[in-house]
């Protein structure tokens, strides 16, 4: 099985999670910039962070034979700072030139704050500017719905591709409104906080697998790289073949992602020997 | 031992999680039983769900639901 985690925060992770997921099939990770677990204060801690994770985690990421993409943004709970965001935003063209820097992300909303939606119309103006894809981050928990709601009107007001855009950690009652407005749709699966790897298979099922994307947890809070390869599991078990489970949980990554050339690894068909 | 409070806000997300994964396995056995044009053949564990379930809803204290589900999973 080629597995593809579309959305995995590496820095915050071991190698041995590395070397584990290197043995269960995953041949490339994509890690979003995110909220470090603190506010940051200073532009250049960004910039040294998007340093990070556009040049130094690739070369750890390749001990175990898997390749790493990033994105660069300001994350939502940060971007309520308009002077650091503006900075961050002014400096991101130059990784955005980087091999494998694949878009904008993940930007989105926390709180849905006047600020923050000026950050998120930020963000996605630069990357249709810069012809990059988006990841769209949504709230958690209570403010989910209306946060994906303020999200899709966000973009709604702005001249985007939809089909360049991936808004992440829906669930049941957001992930039809994300797939109607023709954007991809990403499900983050979390121990307790977020979408179950049993739910997602229920997504899969109901709504098909068309502009879906699947996602473990992986950053420094509680977090399970492994959720995805539960979700796998799930799937596998409810029926579904070897090359549907292919098609989700490697194929649509590389659907998606594909879009940027620099993602340059393609949907893969299993085939019987004659 | 905790407080009142700290009993909910310990324990909220990861009652709410178990929650929500009970929701969406009865929303999988109605979509099975919708695609089947039938329901299952025994829902004795699923009758057993639900009453577990009626158990719970009840808003008086108690401090013997954990206890009055196994007996009632014991049935099965």
């Amino acid at each position: 099985m080629h597995i593809i985690q579309p959305h995995y925060h590496a820095i915050a992770r071991t190698a041995q999670d590395y070397e584990r997921m290197a043995m269960s099939g995953v041949v490339a990770v994509c890690e979003p910039a995110f909220w470090a677990g603190f506010d940051r204060l200073y532009p250049e801690t960004f910039i040294d962070y998007f340093r990070q994770i556009s040049e130094f985690e690739p070369t750890r990421a390749d001990q175990y034979g898997i390749r790493h993409f990033s994105w660069v943004a300001v994350n939502p709970k940060e971007a309520e700072n308009k002077e650091l965001t503006a900075e961050v935003l002014r400096a991101m063209p130059s990784f955005l030139e980087m091999p494998n820097v694949l878009g904008v992300g993940e930007t989105g909303l926390h709180k849905s704050t006047p600020n923050e939606c000026d950050a998120l119309a930020a963000h996605v103006e630069l990357a249709m500017k810069h012809d990059q894809l988006v990841l769209i981050h949504t709230p958690h928990l209570s403010d989910k719905a209306h946060g994906t709601r303020r999200t899709l009107e966000i973009l709604a007001g702005l001249d985007v591709k939809p089909e360049r855009i991936w808004i992440d950690h829906v669930e049941e009652q957001t992930v039809k409104s994300v797939l109607d407005a023709g954007y991809w749709a990403g499900m983050t699966l979390y121990p307790v906080t977020k979408c179950s790897p049993k739910r997602a298979v229920d997504i899969l099922e109901r709504y098909g697998i068309e502009r879906l994307l699947v996602n473990s947890s992986a950053d420094w809070g509680p977090s399970d790289p492994f959720t995805l390869q539960e979700c796998i599991l799930e799937y596998r078990r409810r029926g579904h073949s070897s090359q549907d489970a292919i098609e989700v949980f490697h194929n649509n990554p590389c659907r998606f992602l594909g879009q940027n050339p620099k993602w340059d690894i393609k949907p893969i068909r299993i085939e019987t020997e004659q | 031992m905790f407080t009142p409070q700290q009993v909910i806000d310990t324990d909220y997300l990861e009652s709410r999680c178990a929650l929500l994964e009970i929701a969406a396995m009865l929303d999988r056995y109605d979509v099975a039983a919708e695609r089947s044009s039938a329901p299952a053949e025994d829902t004795t564990k699923l009758d057993c769900l639900r009453s577990a379930l009626a158990t719970l809803a009840d808003p008086a204290p108690s401090t013997d639901r954990a206890e009055r589900l196994l007996q009632l999973f014991a049935t099965i």
